[in-house]
């Protein structure tokens, strides 16, 4: 056994996240001092908060394989625990179920993962793990299991089914868990990228099912009439397309993902009640001219980012993929901005500032990640980048769909994804008297 | 599919199924929705009845707990397509066909949904047959499918319109809209049929409509019983006090007069500003008479009058400042910018990462230094403007009728002497990140703020024209302003010296009277913009009494903000009809928001709204719990309740004490029959005299007036 200086390591990884734990933890805890007010709960969801923000603490900086594993139950335990809350509602119950179901499957991945790799390395060290060289079945089958239970974290499809069936969960809770704890998922892959990247294969399975997820998630979201299950079905989207970003190799650009993302949506949560009350902005279609304007406004504001970001622009890796998204983005910006002041000037200045600092923050936090990867593009790649591109160019050229007798696939389209998204049976509330707030 | 095996040949006649149809859907309380919340009493379809066996049948309807799996499948799938079509702006694609309107729109989903016909190809077939017309298709389905008879009629098509009663409100309220007098409109039969649809898409059984509920009788009796003596508590306390009272006749002539919303809310202000002797106020429901419909620019319309009235009058509220309406353009930018990038495929994955800094900053600022966050945004989007920056244009409208409003306010609140101020004061509320948020807002302006009403009729009083037609002198000025009760202060439309200082005495003797009170933390000023705060005020809670009458007869007791006070005098009212106006007017509203408090204080799960901590905002609508749930249909546990057990609000029927002749009230009880009603079964209690000297009577459900012991 090692002793106790090797138990922890703190690694610029463990520091970052880190402080994205105690920083939301921190938040949420001082939201819930007035949200909880009067709450029969609210002593023991301190109580739990606390613990959880120890295992977390303890997950991202152990140096040990078996720590690694204990606090990695502890958190998912006490997660499902704060997804209960209410001890006498059967579908909160119901909702905890499905989590603790997941996170065991969960951590029975990761147990055999860390079996295979303890078994060939001969350590239990994570530092020293990822630095011994490994035989290439350990690589593979130890990789698979790990991802899969970083899939199993981070609520990617199919395993989505216990993260849009949790939103019985107080929302300080919800808020905590989306900024929290299904990044444990994308932690896991970056943590273990030295392992993972060696093998083509495996990181084409997390592109997938990265991809997968993104789009079936963006689909539920655009169709969700209720908040919190539309912000439940963006947090699978967003979990998706970080793990694109890992299967890329961009681990860098992953974990900046994680980061900001975290941050965004945990607001997003906390300020959703106020979402009664917001109207919302419709997309309209642009005209040709502010779209190939916006094209080319998009196109100097993804230089600003890659300047800020230090990216190579002209290399046929995954840093292409990265920035076309980057370039749809800023691009779409263009657009809306064009569509509402019509002044060139403007919306070209707006959207280069907000590329650089886009650029700027990500690149931040990009220097806590360990491994910078990028694979060769290949046609699977490619497929999915034109998927991005149409899917976002359908959107925006909705209307014409219709005249392209497209319209009558879309109400078989829409069932089917109103169905997919719908929350397990058991955590619905099937009638007032099933409801209970203590 | 039961079709196949008919075995009785059953003909539905329309006549009998509209009206068993209209009388079940009059069970139903319509829900209003997040813009304008307005209260209306959850019992609102049995108030004929006796209240404790109304109180018992509501309970058996309302409250749903059955263990059938049947129900739970139905339920599930019909909580899941109310969801989907009932939106009203929170889905970025909207459900297709949705301008069909609910029954041809989701006839044409189930189509294609295989959860319900599990791809049988009978079923499939049978939804392409239905006609479509939603009554033709009850009648086809009540004909060969479920076969019910004449007798079972109310029961079964209660039973499956009402399995969710907060969704089946929201239809009502939907169908209340269109057709306010009857509930026999296309909406109710479509959803009525919809709901038939589903069921036997499922294989519903007829017993599963049918099978009587086995409630447990005198789950109430002795929890009625103790409510009964508290209130018999309460009326004793307030009888004695107002008799004690001593009334102050000759008052100093007064400097200012303040007319306020009779809100509960208005009670403890009216008595922080009367501490000033040369201070008048009085109270009327807070639309000020004058029923409006608001137009501004880049937002819908809002009728600013009470639900039971259509706005006669509109008027345009514009902003004086220029730099406001480039602020809200900026904001309009910033938010469409967002919007797009947010609501897309694509883009959501760099906004996210590129917006995570400023959520964190903002996350931070909130919890730490709300203010100084508000004051952040404010500087970006504009702060909320003073009310002294707004401009009012009413639609024009004859001398006679403005003096007819103006003259129709004087009388009903008996004003006869004119101080050289009289002010209006309208109320409304602030709140952050508060679904209820329109809740707190005045009821008597259909749950907008009233000062916009206030300042419309203070400028029509204003007219030279009308005050000659009416008698002020022309020294009388009339002001207007709002009370914002979360704050608790007032803020004035015009600028005046000499109300300014009695403004601010009123709103610190208030302030501290409530910190000695209770020890919050707090201050209301943080408390409003606060967006963790889940307990901002507590509206209407405990309410309990309705007094209508002078001013004087009240002023010498403290109400503790229980009472709704409308100003009355009788002797101004030789033929009554301001206190019948008053009487089936503010009178039913403050019945309804009593009986809306009462139900959701009673019983949570049936009538209230749960806890905020785990509500989740559906369709810009309503509220559902957790996952997915009914429409929860009233008010918050926070907004009842100072903890998970213990009620702030005090289960009270409405106490009402009017000072008017006996024989007057008696012959408008008479007259209406809904508050003859709530008279005879006991929904409210009625106590009256007609003046100081007389001994207060009791009108008891006999209708014969009685002096209590």
């Amino acid at each position: 056994m090692m002793d106790l200086k090797n138990m922890f390591a703190l690694t610029p990884l463990s520091l970052l996240m880190g402080a994205l734990v105690l920083f939301v933890v921190i938040n949420v805890g001082i939201f819930a001092t007035n949200h909880l007010h009067g709450d029969a709960q609210k002593k023991p969801f301190f109580i739990r908060l606390s613990l959880i923000t120890a295992a977390l603490l303890g997950l991202v900086s152990t140096n040990h394989l078996l720590w690694f594993l204990f606090f990695w139950a502890v958190t998912n335990l006490i997660l499902s625990q704060l997804i209960q809350h209410k001890k006498s509602w059967p579908a909160a119950k119901a909702s905890a179920h499905a989590a603790i179901s997941n996170f065991g499957l969960g951590f029975l991945f990761l147990v055999l993962s860390f079996l295979i790799f303890m078994g060939d390395a001969k350590t239990a060290s994570i530092q020293n793990l990822l630095t011994t060289p490994l035989t290439k079945p350990t690589h593979l089958y130890g990789g698979f299991f790990l991802i899969l239970a970083a899939l199993t974290q981070a609520g990617i499809w199919p395993f989505d089914g216990w993260l849009k069936s949790s939103l019985n969960a107080p929302t300080v809770v919800s808020s905590l868990m989306h900024a929290g704890i299904v990044n444990g998922g994308g932690f896991l892959v970056i943590l273990f990228s030295p392992l993972i990247s060696q093998e083509p294969h495996l990181m084409t399975i997390l592109f997938i099912m990265g991809a997968l997820s993104s789009f079936f998630g963006t689909f539920w979201k655009l169709i969700q009439t209720d908040v919190k299950r539309m912000l439940a079905a963006s947090t699978i989207a967003q979990m998706g397309f970080m793990m694109v970003q890992c299967g890329l190799g961009l681990f860098p650009a992953a974990l900046a993902h994680i980061f900001w993302h975290g941050l965004f949506k945990s607001h997003l949560f906390l300020s959703s009640s106020s979402i009664a009350h917001q109207e919302k902005m419709r997309l309209a279609e642009p005209t040709a001219p502010h779209f190939l304007i916006g094209l080319g406004i998009g196109a100097i504001g993804t230089y600003c980012y890659a300047f800020a970001t230090k990216l190579d622009v002209l290399k046929n890796n995954g840093t292409v993929f990265l920035l076309a998204m980057v370039f749809i983005f800023l691009s779409q910006l263009a657009i809306s901005s064009l569509a509402k002041i019509n002044q060139f000037l403007v919306s070209a200045l707006l959207v280069s500032v907000s590329g650089y600092f886009y650029g700027f923050m990500v690149h931040i936090i990009e220097q806590f990640s360990p491994l910078y990867h990028p694979q060769k593009l290949t046609y699977i790649h490619y497929f999915v980048l034109t998927l991005y591109i149409f899917s976002w160019l359908m959107m925006l050229y909705r209307t014409k769909l219709q005249i392209l007798g497209l319209s009558s696939l879309w109400p078989r389209l829409y069932v089917i994804l109103l169905n997919q998204s719908q929350p397990l049976n058991k955590t619905v509330t099937h009638q007032n008297g099933d409801y209970s707030h203590h | 599919m039961e079709t196949t095996h008919i075995t009785k040949h059953i003909k539905i006649d329309v006549d009998t199924l509209s009206k068993a149809h209209s009388r079940c859907w009059s069970l139903v309380p319509p829900l209003w929705p997040f813009k304008s919340m307005v209260a209306v009493n959850p019992l609102m379809g049995f108030t004929s009845k006796p209240f404790g066996i109304a109180l018992q049948q509501g309970h058996d309807l309302f409250s749903r707990t059955s263990a059938s799996n049947d129900v739970k499948r139905l339920n599930l799938q019909t909580i899941k397509w109310c969801q989907a079509f009932f939106d009203e702006g929170q889905a970025s694609l909207k459900i297709p066909n949705k301008d069909l309107g609910l029954y041809k729109c989701l006839k044409r989903l189930f189509l294609v949904d295989s959860t319900l016909h599990l791809n049988n190809k009978d079923k499939v077939k049978w939804i392409k047959t239905l006609p479509d017309c939603p009554k033709l298709c009850i009648i086809d389905i009540l004909e060969t499918v479920y076969q019910v008879e004449d007798k079972d009629l109310d029961r079964f098509l209660t039973e499956a319109v009402v399995g969710l009663p907060g969704w089946a409100g929201h239809v009502r309220y939907r169908s209340w809209k269109a057709t306010p007098d009857s509930n026999d409109d296309e909406l109710t039969w479509s959803f009525t049929a919809i709901k038939l649809i589903l069921a036997i898409l499922l294989d519903i059984p007829l017993g599963t409509f049918l099978s009587q509920k086995k409630n447990q009788l005198n789950l109430f009796e002795s929890h009625f019983h103790q409510i009964q003596l508290n209130e018999k508590k309460y009326q004793n306390t307030i009888l004695r006090a107002l008799e004690k009272a001593e009334e102050t006749i000759e008052q100093p002539p007064s400097n200012a007069q303040f007319i306020f919303c009779i809100d509960t809310r208005s009670e403890p202000m009216r008595r922080a500003l009367e501490l000033n002797p040369h201070t008048e106020t009085y109270g009327m429901a807070g639309f000020f008479g004058v029923p409006v419909k608001l137009t501004m620019p880049s937002k819908n319309e809002q009728d600013h009058c009470p639900i039971i009235l259509n706005p006669s009058l509109t008027a345009e509220k514009r902003i004086k400042d220029q730099n406001y309406a480039r602020q809200k353009k900026r904001e309009a930018f910033l938010k469409t910018l967002y919007h797009n990038v947010k609501y897309n495929f694509s883009t959501p994955f760099s906004a996210a990462e590129s917006l995570g800094f400023l959520s964190g900053l903002t996350i931070l600022l909130k919890n730490v230094f709300p203010s100084f966050s508000q004051k952040i945004r404010d500087s970006i989007f504009g702060a909320k403007k003073s009310l002294q920056d707004y401009k009012y244009v009413l639609q024009d409208i004859s001398l006679e009728e403005k003096i007819s409003l103006g003259q129709a306010v004087l009388k009903t609140i008996g004003i006869q002497r004119f101080a050289p101020k009289i002010v209006f004061i309208g109320h409304g509320s602030t709140t952050e990140n508060n679904a209820y948020a329109t809740s707190l807002h005045c009821g008597a302006c259909g749950g907008n703020t009233g000062g916009d009403n206030a300042h419309i009729i203070a400028e029509i009083m204003n007219d030279t024209e009308v005050k000659k037609g009416l008698s002020i002198p022309s020294t009388t000025t009339f002001y207007s302003g709002e009370y914002d009760t979360t704050s608790q202060k007032i803020e004035l439309h015009q600028h005046s010296n000499s109300l300014l200082p009695l403004i601010q005495d009123a709103e610190r003797s208030l302030i501290s009277q409530k910190m000695d009170h209770q020890k919050t933390s707090l201050s209301p000023k943080t408390k409003s913009v606060s967006w963790s705060e889940i307990r901002p005020e507590w509206g209407l809670s405990k309410n309990a009494l309705f007094i209508i009458g002078n001013r004087s007869i009240s002023k010498k007791i403290d109400l503790e903000g229980r009472a709704f006070l409308h100003s009355y005098d009788a002797s101004q009212d030789m033929d009554g009809a301001f206190l019948e106006a008053i009487m089936t007017g503010p009178l039913l509203v403050g019945h309804w928001i009593n009986a809306q408090y009462f139900f959701s204080t009673l019983n949570q799960k049936t009538y209230g709204g749960g806890s905020k901590v785990t509500n989740n905002v559906t369709g810009k609508i309503g509220i559902i719990q957790g996952n997915a749930s009914d429409l929860m249909p009233g008010l918050s546990l926070q907004s009842l309740y100072k903890t998970d057990k213990a009620p702030h609000h005090a289960l009270l029927r409405l106490t009402v004490f009017i000072e008017a002749p006996l024989e007057k009230i008696v012959d408008i009880i008479k007259t209406h029959e809904s508050l003859r009603e709530l008279v005879t079964n006991e929904w409210i209690f009625l106590y009256a005299r007609a003046m100081k000297e007389d001994p207060i009577k009791k009108l008891n459900p006999n209708l014969l007036w009685k002096i209590e012991a």
